[in-house]
C-alpha cells in the first residue's frame, strides 16, 4: 500500500530537484523566475479548487488576488507597514471576506453569466483604483510594501514552502470527501441535494477558501516585489493568464493544474528569448495541446503514465 | 402512524395547475402507489414534497415536521428520499463514489466520527442493490438497468424512513423488473421502509402496492385497493376516455 505510483515519485523527484537547485546552481534572476511561478502556481490551485472543483468558473480571480495585496499595500501606505507574516494572512482573510460578498451573490449564475461576472467585478476593482488614486497609487501602484527577506536565495525558499503547503492543503481538500462533494454538485446539483448535500453553503465555501489562497498568494506577491500595483496583482491578464495555465495543465485535481502553472509560467519567461514572436509561439504552443490534449497536460501525462506501469512494470512512458 | 400528510395541495406554474388541491396521508411500514396518466402532475407532485420547488399552497408534514417549502437537501437529512424518473448519476465519477456522496450527508454520518463508515456504508448499500461487483466502474459504463439500481442505491444511502421512487421499472425488461421489484418488497417487510412510489408498469406495480392514489389533471380522482382502483369509472375514463369506461364496463 506504502508504494508510490510512478507520477507520485516523479513529483517528489521534481520538489527533491527545486528544493537542491539553489545549492549547485546560484543565479539569482532563475530564482526570481521561480518565485514568481511559485505564486501562479497557488493562484492556479487555489482557482481550481473553486472552478475546476465545483464548476463555477471565476474569470476574475485577479480580484482576490488584488484584494490580498492591496490590503498590504494600504497598510503599508496608512498604517506605516507590515511584516509578511503578518501581510500575508491578512491578505488572505481580506479575501475571504470578498470570496463570500461576491460567491452569495453568484449563487444563482451558471456558465457564461457567473463568468461575465466575476469578469465584470474585477474589471470594476480594476477600475476603482485607478478613480481612487490618491488612495491605491493609480497605475502607479505603491511601493515601500516590507520586503520578504531581501535574500534571494531565502526568498526562493520561502516562495518554495508557501507554495508547496498550499498546494498541499489544495490539494488535500479536494482528495477528501469535501472534493467528492464539490465534484457531485459541479455534476448535478439537484442530484447531489437529493443526495443530503447542502449545495449552497459548499459552494460558498469553495468561493471562500479559493478567495483566501488567492489573497494570500497576492499578498506574498506585494511582499515579494515590495510593491502592488494593477499590472502586478489585478490586471484582467491576470486572471486569464490562470485560467489558461489551469485548463493547459488539466483541472479538477489542483495537482495538474498547479504543474501545469509552474510549466507554463517558466516557460513563458524562457520564450521572452524570441522576443516579439513570444506571445506568438506561446498561443500556438497553447492551441496544440488543447487540440491533442484536452483534459490538460498532466491529467493526460498521468493517465499514461499509470496505464504504462500497470501494463508493463513502468517501463513504457 | 402517519408518516407523511398532505394537505390541499395547491402547485400552479403559471395559469397552469399541476396539484389542484391534493390531500393524502402515507402510513409508517406500507407501499402507496401514485397512478396517473401523463401530465397528471405526479412528479410534480414529488418535487414538491422533495423540496425541489415549494406549492404555491398548502401544507406537507413529514415524521410530525411541517416541511413545506423546505431545501431538497434538508428533507434529505430528514430521511425522505427520493429517486429520479430519469437517472440522473454524477459523471465523472465512479459507482462507488456515486452513493459515498449521500453516505457523507449529515444524517447517514451522524454529528461526529460517521465519515471514516462511509466506504462501509457505500459498499453495504451496493450490495442491497447488487451493484457491488460494479462499484469502482465509472457510472458511463452501466447499463440502463443499473444506471436505476444505482438510483435507488443512492436514495437508500440515505438510511430514509421514506423512500419516493419515480417510475423505478421505467424502460425495463421483465427480467430486470422482478429483481428491483422484490429488494422494495424486502425493504419494505424486512426493514419497515415506507414506499410512495410512481409506475406506469401495471402489472408489477399493482402486485407492489398496499394501497393507490389516483391523479388526473391534478387532481386526486380516487383513492383506495389496488383492487378498488382498477375498478374505478373515473380512473378508467382517466386512461380511456368516457368510450373506454363504457367499453370495460362491458367486458366486466
Amino acid at each position: 500500500m506504502n508504494r508510490l505510483t510512478l507520477s507520485a515519485k516523479i513529483l517528489v523527484g521534481f520538489v527533491v530537484a527545486l528544493l537542491l537547485f539553489p545549492l549547485v546552481y546560484d543565479d539569482a534572476y532563475l530564482m526570481s523566475v521561480l518565485v514568481l511561478a511559485c505564486i501562479y502556481t497557488v493562484y492556479v490551485a487555489a482557482w481550481d479548487l473553486l472552478s475546476g472543483f465545483t464548476g463555477q468558473e471565476n474569470f476574475g480571480f485577479a480580484l482576490f488576488i488584488g484584494a490580498g495585496a492591496y490590503i498590504v499595500g494600504f497598510v503599508t501606505k496608512f498604517g506605516g507597514g507590515i511584516a509578511p507574516i503578518w501581510g500575508i494572512p491578512i491578505g488572505g482573510l481580506v479575501a475571504a471576506i470578498l470570496g463570500l460578498a461576491i460567491g452569495v451573490p453568484c449563487l444563482r449564475l451558471k456558465g457564461p453569466y457567473l463568468a461575465l461576472a466575476t469578469l465584470a467585478a474585477a474589471a470594476i476593482a480594476d477600475r476603482l483604483v485607478i478613480i481612487f488614486s490618491q488612495y491605491t497609487g493609480g497605475e502607479d501602484g505603491i511601493y515601500g510594501v516590507e520586503f520578504l527577506t531581501g535574500d534571494p536565495v531565502t526568498d526562493y525558499y520561502a516562495a518554495l514552502l508557501f507554495m508547496l503547503v498550499s498546494v498541499a492543503v489544495l490539494y488535500g481538500i479536494g482528495r477528501s470527501y469535501i472534493g467528492l462533494l464539490l465534484k457531485a454538485i459541479r455534476e448535478d446539483e439537484a442530484a447531489a441535494e437529493a443526495g443530503g448535500v447542502n449545495a449552497t453553503l459548499y459552494k460558498v465555501a469553495a468561493f471562500v477558501v479559493s478567495a483566501f489562497f488567492g489573497g494570500m498568494a497576492g499578498a506574498f506577491n506585494a511582499h515579494y516585489l515590495g510593491y502592488v500595483g494593477p499590472d502586478a496583482v489585478l490586471a484582467s491578464h491576470i486572471s486569464l493568464n490562470i485560467i489558461i495555465m489551469a485548463v493547459v495543465g488539466g483541472t479538477g485535481s489542483i495537482i495538474n493544474a498547479a504543474l501545469g502553472a509552474f510549466a507554463l509560467a517558466v516557460a513563458a519567461d524562457y520564450l521572452k528569448n524570441f522576443g516579439e514572436y513570444h506571445l506568438l509561439i506561446y498561443t500556438s504552443l497553447l492551441i496544440i495541446v488543447l487540440l491533442f490534449m484536452p483534459k490538460g497536460v498532466f491529467t493526460t501525462l498521468g493517465t499514461r503514465l499509470a496505464a504504462g506501469s500497470a501494463g508493463k512494470g513502468g517501463k513504457r512512458v | 402512524m402517519n408518516l407523511l400528510e398532505i394537505s390541499s395541495l395547491y402547485k400552479r406554474f403559471g395559469g397552469l395547475e399541476a396539484t389542484k388541491n391534493v390531500s393524502f396521508v402515507v402510513k409508517k411500514g406500507e407501499i402507496l402507489g401514485i397512478l396517473g396518466p401523463n401530465g397528471a402532475g405526479k412528479t410534480t407532485l414529488f418535487n414538491q414534497i422533495a423540496g425541489s420547488f415549494a406549492p404555491t399552497a398548502g401544507k406537507i408534514v413529514f415524521a410530525g415536521l411541517d416541511i413545506t417549502g423546505c431545501r431538497a437537501y434538508a428533507v434529505a437529512n430528514l430521511g425522505l428520499a427520493r429517486t429520479f424518473q430519469i437517472p440522473r448519476p454524477l459523471h465523472g465519477l465512479t459507482v462507488l463514489e456515486n452513493v459515498l456522496v449521500p453516505c457523507y450527508s449529515p444524517r447517514t454520518t451522524g454529528l461526529i466520527g460517521g465519515r471514516k463508515h462511509a466506504a462501509a456504508c457505500a459498499k453495504e448499500v451496493l450490495r442491497t442493490v447488487s451493484l457491488d461487483e460494479k462499484a469502482d466502474l465509472a457510472v458511463e459504463k452501466l447499463t440502463h438497468g443499473e444506471l436505476k439500481k444505482l438510483e435507488l442505491a443512492k436514495a437508500l444511502a440515505l438510511k430514509p424512513q421514506l423512500i419516493m421512487l419515480d417510475e423505478p421499472f421505467a424502460g425495463l425488461g421483465v427480467q430486470e423488473v422482478a429483481p428491483i421489484a422484490e429488494a422494495i418488497r424486502l425493504l419494505n417487510s424486512e426493514h419497515g421502509l415506507t414506499v410512495l412510489i410512481i409506475e406506469h408498469k401495471l402489472r408489477e406495480f399493482m402486485k407492489l402496492v398496499h394501497r393507490v392514489i389516483a391523479l388526473n389533471y391534478g387532481e386526486k380522482i380516487a383513492e383506495g385497493s389496488p383492487r378498488e382502483i382498477v375498478d374505478n369509472s373515473l380512473v378508467i375514463e382517466a386512461y380511456l376516455g368516457k368510450g373506454g369506461a363504457a367499453l370495460a364496463g362491458i367486458g366486466n
